[in-house]
Protein backbone atom coordinates (compact mmCIF):
# COMPACT_ATOMS: atom_id res chain seq x y z
CA UNK A 1 0.00 0.00 0.00
CA UNK A 2 1.34 3.52 -0.84
CA UNK A 3 1.41 5.17 1.92
CA UNK A 4 3.30 8.72 1.32
CA UNK A 5 1.55 11.58 0.16
CA UNK A 6 4.02 14.78 -0.49
CA UNK A 7 6.91 15.04 -2.61
CA UNK A 8 8.95 17.91 -3.19
CA UNK A 9 11.84 18.63 -5.64
CA UNK A 10 15.00 20.94 -4.23
CA UNK A 11 16.10 22.08 -7.57
CA UNK A 12 19.61 23.08 -6.96
CA UNK A 13 20.52 25.10 -9.96
CA UNK A 14 20.56 28.84 -9.47
CA UNK A 15 19.47 28.68 -13.32
CA UNK A 16 16.49 29.86 -13.96
CA UNK A 17 16.13 28.08 -17.89
CA UNK A 18 18.16 25.55 -19.56
CA UNK A 19 18.88 23.89 -16.11
CA UNK A 20 19.66 20.12 -16.81
CA UNK A 21 18.69 19.95 -13.00
CA UNK A 22 14.96 20.84 -13.65
CA UNK A 23 14.41 18.82 -16.60
CA UNK A 24 16.13 15.52 -14.72
CA UNK A 25 14.71 16.38 -11.27
CA UNK A 26 11.32 17.59 -13.09
CA UNK A 27 11.07 14.20 -15.11
CA UNK A 28 11.22 11.88 -12.42
CA UNK A 29 8.66 14.43 -10.06
CA UNK A 30 6.12 13.70 -12.95
CA UNK A 31 6.00 9.88 -12.80
CA UNK A 32 6.19 10.11 -8.87
CA UNK A 33 2.98 12.00 -9.37
CA UNK A 34 1.22 9.34 -11.45
CA UNK A 35 0.83 7.60 -8.14
CA UNK A 36 -1.53 10.28 -6.76
CA UNK A 37 1.19 12.25 -4.64
CA UNK A 38 1.11 15.39 -4.13
CA UNK A 39 4.07 17.60 -5.54
CA UNK A 40 5.67 21.09 -5.33
CA UNK A 41 9.17 22.17 -6.92
CA UNK A 42 11.25 24.79 -5.40
CA UNK A 43 14.54 26.04 -6.73
CA UNK A 44 16.93 26.45 -4.02
CA UNK A 45 18.83 29.16 -4.10
CA UNK A 46 15.69 31.49 -4.42
CA UNK A 47 14.05 29.79 -1.04
CA UNK A 48 16.48 30.45 1.28
CA UNK A 49 17.18 34.04 0.08
CA UNK A 50 16.08 35.95 3.10
CA UNK A 51 15.15 34.51 6.76
CA UNK A 52 11.63 34.65 6.59
CA UNK A 53 12.27 32.14 2.97
CA UNK A 54 14.17 30.09 5.14
CA UNK A 55 11.37 29.45 7.94
CA UNK A 56 9.08 28.62 5.12
CA UNK A 57 11.36 26.25 3.32
CA UNK A 58 12.67 24.32 6.44
CA UNK A 59 8.50 24.10 7.64
CA UNK A 60 7.76 22.96 3.82
CA UNK A 61 10.94 20.16 4.60
CA UNK A 62 9.13 18.98 7.37
CA UNK A 63 5.53 18.97 5.67
CA UNK A 64 6.42 16.56 3.42
CA UNK A 65 7.43 12.87 2.86
CA UNK A 66 9.35 12.55 0.15
CA UNK A 67 12.58 14.81 -0.36
CA UNK A 68 14.76 14.86 -3.84
CA UNK A 69 17.70 16.66 -4.93
CA UNK A 70 18.44 17.75 -8.39
CA UNK A 71 21.53 19.67 -8.59
CA UNK A 72 24.44 20.22 -10.92
CA UNK A 73 28.08 19.19 -9.90
CA UNK A 74 29.87 22.27 -9.27
CA UNK A 75 34.02 21.94 -8.49
CA UNK A 76 33.24 18.28 -7.63
CA UNK A 77 30.65 19.00 -5.11
CA UNK A 78 27.21 20.32 -4.32
CA UNK A 79 26.78 24.05 -5.41
CA UNK A 80 27.85 26.57 -2.37
CA UNK A 81 24.21 27.29 -1.95
CA UNK A 82 22.98 23.79 -1.96
CA UNK A 83 25.23 23.15 1.09
CA UNK A 84 23.75 26.08 2.55
CA UNK A 85 20.16 24.67 2.24
CA UNK A 86 21.05 21.20 3.19
CA UNK A 87 22.94 22.94 6.10
CA UNK A 88 19.82 24.66 7.19
CA UNK A 89 17.86 21.34 7.14
CA UNK A 90 19.82 19.44 9.22
CA UNK A 91 20.96 21.79 11.82
CA UNK A 92 16.42 22.49 12.18
CA UNK A 93 16.46 19.08 12.86
CA UNK A 94 19.25 17.86 15.07
CA UNK A 95 17.52 18.09 18.37
CA UNK A 96 14.87 15.98 16.77
CA UNK A 97 14.91 12.54 18.79
CA UNK A 98 14.70 10.43 15.89
CA UNK A 99 17.25 7.50 16.73
CA UNK A 100 15.30 5.26 17.79
CA UNK A 101 12.56 5.83 14.45
CA UNK A 102 12.15 3.02 12.51
CA UNK A 103 13.98 3.86 9.36
CA UNK A 104 10.73 3.09 6.88
CA UNK A 105 9.04 5.61 9.39
CA UNK A 106 11.22 8.73 8.09
CA UNK A 107 10.89 10.95 5.38
CA UNK A 108 13.26 9.45 2.39
CA UNK A 109 15.88 11.83 0.60
CA UNK A 110 17.32 11.01 -3.04
CA UNK A 111 19.45 12.69 -5.21
CA UNK A 112 20.32 13.12 -8.88
CA UNK A 113 23.98 15.03 -9.90
CA UNK A 114 24.29 15.85 -13.25
CA UNK A 115 27.62 16.91 -14.25
CA UNK A 116 28.86 18.71 -17.50
CA UNK A 117 31.32 15.73 -18.01
CA UNK A 118 30.60 12.61 -20.42
CA UNK A 119 31.54 10.27 -17.25
CA UNK A 120 28.76 10.08 -14.81
CA UNK A 121 30.86 8.78 -12.12
CA UNK A 122 32.59 12.06 -11.97
CA UNK A 123 29.52 13.24 -9.15
CA UNK A 124 30.74 10.17 -6.99
CA UNK A 125 32.12 12.63 -4.40
CA UNK A 126 28.76 14.70 -4.32
CA UNK A 127 26.73 11.69 -3.95
CA UNK A 128 29.03 10.64 -0.74
CA UNK A 129 28.48 13.85 0.59
CA UNK A 130 24.43 13.67 -0.08
CA UNK A 131 24.48 10.69 1.89
CA UNK A 132 26.42 11.97 4.49
CA UNK A 133 23.52 14.72 4.77
CA UNK A 134 20.73 12.87 4.68
CA UNK A 135 22.34 10.60 7.80
CA UNK A 136 22.84 13.95 9.64
CA UNK A 137 19.33 15.26 9.14
CA UNK A 138 17.64 11.90 10.45
CA UNK A 139 16.35 11.29 6.58
CA UNK A 140 16.08 7.49 5.00
CA UNK A 141 19.01 7.83 2.35
CA UNK A 142 17.30 5.87 -1.19
CA UNK A 143 20.27 6.48 -3.07
CA UNK A 144 21.98 8.57 -5.75
CA UNK A 145 21.50 8.98 -9.85
CA UNK A 146 24.63 10.24 -11.09
CA UNK A 147 24.48 11.80 -14.77
CA UNK A 148 27.34 12.53 -17.25
CA UNK A 149 26.94 14.61 -20.38
CA UNK A 150 23.86 16.92 -18.83
CA UNK A 151 24.36 19.45 -21.12
CA UNK A 152 22.88 17.43 -23.46
CA UNK A 153 20.02 18.37 -21.51
CA UNK A 154 20.04 22.03 -20.82
CA UNK A 155 16.36 22.53 -19.93
CA UNK A 156 14.81 20.03 -22.95
CA UNK A 157 12.13 17.51 -21.57
CA UNK A 158 13.76 14.45 -21.38
CA UNK A 159 10.71 13.13 -23.92
CA UNK A 160 11.55 15.85 -26.63
CA UNK A 161 15.26 14.91 -26.89
CA UNK A 162 14.91 11.07 -28.96
CA UNK A 163 16.19 7.74 -28.50
CA UNK A 164 19.32 9.49 -26.73
CA UNK A 165 17.21 9.92 -23.49
CA UNK A 166 15.70 6.27 -23.45
CA UNK A 167 17.71 4.81 -21.04
CA UNK A 168 17.60 7.62 -18.70
CA UNK A 169 13.76 8.20 -19.29
CA UNK A 170 13.22 4.20 -18.02
CA UNK A 171 15.99 4.52 -15.45
CA UNK A 172 14.23 7.74 -14.03
CA UNK A 173 10.91 5.76 -14.10
CA UNK A 174 11.87 2.55 -12.04
CA UNK A 175 13.17 5.08 -9.40
CA UNK A 176 9.92 6.81 -8.73
CA UNK A 177 8.74 3.16 -8.49
CA UNK A 178 11.29 2.88 -6.07
CA UNK A 179 11.28 6.41 -4.39
CA UNK A 180 6.76 5.94 -4.06
CA UNK A 181 7.97 2.44 -2.34
CA UNK A 182 10.16 3.31 0.01
CA UNK A 183 12.81 1.08 -1.68
CA UNK A 184 16.43 2.02 -2.04
CA UNK A 185 17.53 2.14 -5.77
CA UNK A 186 17.44 -0.86 -7.41
CA UNK A 187 20.67 -1.73 -9.50
CA UNK A 188 18.79 -1.01 -12.68
CA UNK A 189 17.54 2.21 -11.87
CA UNK A 190 22.27 2.68 -11.59
CA UNK A 191 22.81 0.83 -14.14
CA UNK A 192 20.20 3.02 -16.64
CA UNK A 193 20.62 6.61 -15.60
CA UNK A 194 24.40 6.82 -15.55
CA UNK A 195 24.68 5.18 -19.11
CA UNK A 196 26.66 7.21 -21.50
CA UNK A 197 23.70 9.67 -23.58
CA UNK A 198 25.83 10.15 -26.74
CA UNK A 199 28.11 7.52 -27.58
CA UNK A 200 30.85 7.29 -28.37
CA UNK A 201 32.26 9.69 -25.45
CA UNK A 202 34.65 11.55 -27.99
CA UNK A 203 32.04 12.84 -29.94
CA UNK A 204 30.44 14.78 -26.75
CA UNK A 205 33.60 16.59 -26.27
CA UNK A 206 33.67 17.40 -30.00
CA UNK A 207 29.96 18.63 -29.75
CA UNK A 208 30.96 20.57 -26.52
CA UNK A 209 34.14 22.02 -27.57
CA UNK A 210 32.29 23.00 -30.90
CA UNK A 211 29.86 24.44 -28.55
CA UNK A 212 32.05 26.98 -26.64
CA UNK A 213 34.00 28.31 -29.28
CA UNK A 214 30.25 29.23 -31.28
CA UNK A 215 28.99 31.22 -28.11
CA UNK A 216 32.22 32.86 -28.21
CA UNK A 217 32.06 33.53 -31.86
CA UNK A 218 27.85 34.74 -30.96
CA UNK A 219 29.30 37.32 -28.26
CA UNK A 220 32.55 38.48 -30.42
CA UNK A 221 34.90 37.06 -28.28
CA UNK A 222 36.26 34.22 -29.62
CA UNK A 223 39.70 34.96 -30.52
CA UNK A 224 39.67 36.02 -26.45
CA UNK A 225 38.57 32.58 -25.47
CA UNK A 226 42.09 31.55 -24.06
CA UNK A 227 43.16 34.90 -22.53
CA UNK A 228 44.68 34.98 -19.28
CA UNK A 229 43.58 38.59 -18.25
CA UNK A 230 44.95 38.00 -14.19
CA UNK A 231 48.58 36.93 -15.12
CA UNK A 232 50.90 38.93 -12.97
CA UNK A 233 48.47 40.16 -11.45
CA UNK A 234 50.64 40.52 -7.83
CA UNK A 235 49.49 40.58 -4.29
CA UNK A 236 48.80 43.08 -1.74
CA UNK A 237 51.64 42.67 0.19
CA UNK B 1 56.66 32.40 -3.41
CA UNK B 2 53.35 32.96 -2.61
CA UNK B 3 50.52 31.43 -0.46
CA UNK B 4 46.73 32.51 -0.14
CA UNK B 5 44.36 31.21 2.34
CA UNK B 6 40.90 30.84 2.02
CA UNK B 7 39.86 30.80 5.16
CA UNK B 8 35.72 29.46 5.09
CA UNK B 9 34.77 30.02 8.42
CA UNK B 10 31.13 30.59 8.73
CA UNK B 11 29.04 33.30 10.49
CA UNK B 12 28.44 32.28 14.16
CA UNK B 13 30.47 29.00 12.92
CA UNK B 14 33.04 27.56 14.56
CA UNK B 15 36.64 30.22 14.76
CA UNK B 16 39.39 29.18 12.85
CA UNK B 17 41.47 31.76 13.77
CA UNK B 18 44.08 29.87 15.86
CA UNK B 19 44.56 26.98 12.77
CA UNK B 20 44.74 29.86 10.43
CA UNK B 21 47.89 31.67 12.47
CA UNK B 22 49.33 28.13 13.38
CA UNK B 23 49.44 27.61 9.10
CA UNK B 24 50.71 30.68 8.60
CA UNK B 25 53.33 30.97 10.97
CA UNK B 26 54.55 27.42 9.37
CA UNK B 27 54.31 29.08 6.04
CA UNK B 28 56.38 31.36 6.83
CA UNK B 29 59.00 29.59 8.45
CA UNK B 30 59.00 27.56 4.69
CA UNK B 31 59.55 31.11 2.92
CA UNK B 32 55.97 31.68 1.75
CA UNK B 33 54.54 35.34 1.65
CA UNK B 34 51.20 34.56 3.09
CA UNK B 35 47.93 36.40 2.58
CA UNK B 36 44.13 35.55 4.52
CA UNK B 37 41.01 36.15 2.94
CA UNK B 38 38.29 35.83 5.44
CA UNK B 39 35.61 35.01 3.33
CA UNK B 40 33.18 35.59 5.40
CA UNK B 41 33.74 39.20 5.25
CA UNK B 42 34.05 39.88 1.59
CA UNK B 43 31.44 40.10 -1.32
CA UNK B 44 31.17 37.29 -2.91
CA UNK B 45 28.43 35.92 -4.64
CA UNK B 46 27.52 32.70 -5.67
CA UNK B 47 27.99 31.61 -9.26
CA UNK B 48 25.13 32.38 -11.75
CA UNK B 49 26.13 28.77 -13.70
CA UNK B 50 25.59 30.43 -17.28
CA UNK B 51 29.41 30.12 -18.17
CA UNK B 52 29.32 33.60 -19.24
CA UNK B 53 33.13 33.85 -17.81
CA UNK B 54 34.15 31.56 -20.71
CA UNK B 55 31.88 32.31 -23.74
CA UNK B 56 30.96 36.38 -22.58
CA UNK B 57 34.33 38.17 -21.30
CA UNK B 58 36.87 34.93 -21.29
CA UNK B 59 38.60 34.88 -17.62
CA UNK B 60 36.33 36.92 -15.66
CA UNK B 61 33.21 36.43 -13.81
CA UNK B 62 30.63 38.79 -15.29
CA UNK B 63 29.58 39.71 -11.23
CA UNK B 64 32.37 42.49 -10.43
CA UNK B 65 33.00 41.90 -6.88
CA UNK B 66 35.77 40.27 -4.57
CA UNK B 67 35.40 36.77 -6.43
CA UNK B 68 37.28 38.34 -8.90
CA UNK B 69 40.31 39.82 -6.94
CA UNK B 70 39.73 36.32 -5.14
CA UNK B 71 40.51 34.68 -8.66
CA UNK B 72 43.32 37.13 -9.44
CA UNK B 73 45.18 36.74 -6.38
CA UNK B 74 45.13 32.34 -6.29
CA UNK B 75 45.94 32.09 -9.95
CA UNK B 76 49.40 33.87 -9.00
CA UNK B 77 50.50 31.71 -5.72
CA UNK B 78 52.35 28.81 -5.21
CA UNK B 79 49.90 27.69 -2.60
CA UNK B 80 46.27 27.91 -2.07
CA UNK B 81 45.25 26.83 1.44
CA UNK B 82 40.94 25.99 2.05
CA UNK B 83 40.56 25.89 5.40
CA UNK B 84 36.99 24.96 6.39
CA UNK B 85 34.92 23.62 8.47
CA UNK B 86 33.76 19.97 7.20
CA UNK B 87 30.20 20.10 6.30
CA UNK B 88 29.12 16.90 5.61
CA UNK B 89 32.60 15.97 3.85
CA UNK B 90 32.41 19.03 2.27
CA UNK B 91 33.28 22.26 2.89
CA UNK B 92 31.59 25.03 4.19
CA UNK B 93 29.22 27.74 2.20
CA UNK B 94 31.74 30.39 2.74
CA UNK B 95 34.48 28.49 0.84
CA UNK B 96 32.32 26.38 -1.69
CA UNK B 97 31.13 29.90 -2.49
CA UNK B 98 34.84 31.23 -3.24
CA UNK B 99 35.61 28.30 -5.14
CA UNK B 100 32.57 27.81 -7.36
CA UNK B 101 33.70 31.55 -9.16
CA UNK B 102 37.10 30.11 -9.69
CA UNK B 103 36.09 28.40 -12.73
CA UNK B 104 37.52 31.60 -14.71
CA UNK B 105 40.81 30.30 -14.27
CA UNK B 106 40.06 27.12 -16.12
CA UNK B 107 39.70 26.83 -20.28
CA UNK B 108 36.10 25.92 -21.46
CA UNK B 109 38.03 23.10 -23.68
CA UNK B 110 37.51 19.34 -23.33
CA UNK B 111 41.05 17.74 -22.33
CA UNK B 112 41.70 13.74 -21.26
CA UNK B 113 43.78 13.89 -18.09
CA UNK B 114 44.16 9.70 -16.98
CA UNK B 115 41.69 8.81 -18.70
CA UNK B 116 38.53 11.42 -17.83
CA UNK B 117 37.09 14.46 -19.29
CA UNK B 118 38.57 17.26 -17.85
CA UNK B 119 38.39 21.44 -18.72
CA UNK B 120 41.80 22.50 -20.25
CA UNK B 121 44.30 25.15 -17.94
CA UNK B 122 44.16 28.49 -19.19
CA UNK B 123 47.27 29.36 -17.61
CA UNK B 124 50.32 27.84 -17.57
CA UNK B 125 50.92 27.02 -13.77
CA UNK B 126 48.30 26.63 -10.91
CA UNK B 127 48.76 26.87 -7.28
CA UNK B 128 49.42 23.44 -5.48
CA UNK B 129 46.55 22.84 -2.66
CA UNK B 130 46.73 22.10 0.88
CA UNK B 131 43.23 21.71 2.43
CA UNK B 132 42.45 21.30 6.38
CA UNK B 133 39.14 20.52 7.44
CA UNK B 134 37.91 21.26 11.01
CA UNK B 135 35.38 19.02 12.99
CA UNK B 136 34.28 19.41 16.07
CA UNK B 137 34.12 15.47 16.45
CA UNK B 138 36.53 13.60 14.01
CA UNK B 139 33.49 11.19 11.89
CA UNK B 140 36.09 8.85 9.49
CA UNK B 141 33.76 8.19 6.85
CA UNK B 142 33.40 12.41 6.03
CA UNK B 143 37.28 12.87 6.57
CA UNK B 144 37.53 10.30 3.65
CA UNK B 145 34.88 12.11 1.25
CA UNK B 146 36.84 15.43 2.23
CA UNK B 147 40.07 14.18 0.99
CA UNK B 148 38.99 12.22 -1.97
CA UNK B 149 37.21 15.70 -2.33
CA UNK B 150 40.15 17.65 -2.24
CA UNK B 151 41.74 15.35 -4.85
CA UNK B 152 39.46 15.75 -7.25
CA UNK B 153 39.97 19.50 -6.85
CA UNK B 154 43.70 18.86 -7.68
CA UNK B 155 42.78 17.35 -10.93
CA UNK B 156 40.43 19.76 -12.47
CA UNK B 157 42.29 22.99 -11.26
CA UNK B 158 45.46 21.37 -12.36
CA UNK B 159 47.55 21.61 -9.22
CA UNK B 160 50.77 19.84 -8.97
CA UNK B 161 50.50 18.93 -5.06
CA UNK B 162 47.91 18.94 -2.67
CA UNK B 163 47.39 17.59 0.81
CA UNK B 164 44.37 17.32 2.41
CA UNK B 165 44.61 16.81 6.77
CA UNK B 166 41.19 17.12 9.00
CA UNK B 167 41.57 17.96 12.29
CA UNK B 168 39.64 18.00 15.57
CA UNK B 169 39.22 21.05 17.45
CA UNK B 170 39.32 20.79 20.71
CA UNK B 171 40.60 22.19 23.87
CA UNK B 172 43.99 20.12 23.34
CA UNK B 173 44.23 21.40 19.79
CA UNK B 174 47.88 19.53 18.49
CA UNK B 175 49.07 21.73 16.05
CA UNK B 176 52.09 19.06 14.86
CA UNK B 177 49.92 17.26 12.45
CA UNK B 178 48.54 20.27 10.74
CA UNK B 179 52.85 22.09 10.76
CA UNK B 180 53.61 18.35 9.23
CA UNK B 181 51.00 18.87 6.25
CA UNK B 182 52.18 22.08 6.21
CA UNK B 183 56.02 21.49 5.88
CA UNK B 184 55.26 18.42 3.39
CA UNK B 185 53.55 20.69 1.04
CA UNK B 186 55.67 23.60 1.36
CA UNK B 187 59.15 21.02 0.49
CA UNK B 188 57.18 19.73 -2.27
CA UNK B 189 56.80 22.91 -4.00
CA UNK B 190 59.55 24.51 -3.13
CA UNK B 191 62.02 21.35 -4.56
CA UNK B 192 59.57 21.91 -7.76
CA UNK B 193 60.62 26.16 -7.83
CA UNK B 194 64.07 24.98 -7.21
Amino acid sequence: MIKFKKAILLIGSPKSKNSSSASLGGHLLSKIEEYDIATETVQLPFEISTEAKRIQFLEKIEETDIIILAAPLYVDTLPAKVIKALSLIAENRKDLNLKNLDSDKRKSFSVIVNCGFPEADQNKTALKVCEQFAQAAGFKYLGGISIGMGEAVSGRSLLEMGRMANDLIKGLERAADDIVRNHRFSDSVIEKTSKAMISPRWLYTLIGNFSWRFQGFQNGVYRKMNDKPYLKVKHND
Amino acid sequence: MKALILNGEEIDGLSLNYISESIKEELKANDFKVEEILLKEKEIADCLGHFKCWVKTPGICIIDDYGRETAAKLINSELVIFLTPVIFGSYSYQLKKALDRMIPLISPYFKRIEGEIHHRKRYSKYPSILAVGVMERINQVQSEIFKELVERNSINFHSLFFEAEVLELDDDFDTKKLKNAVKEISEKIGEQND
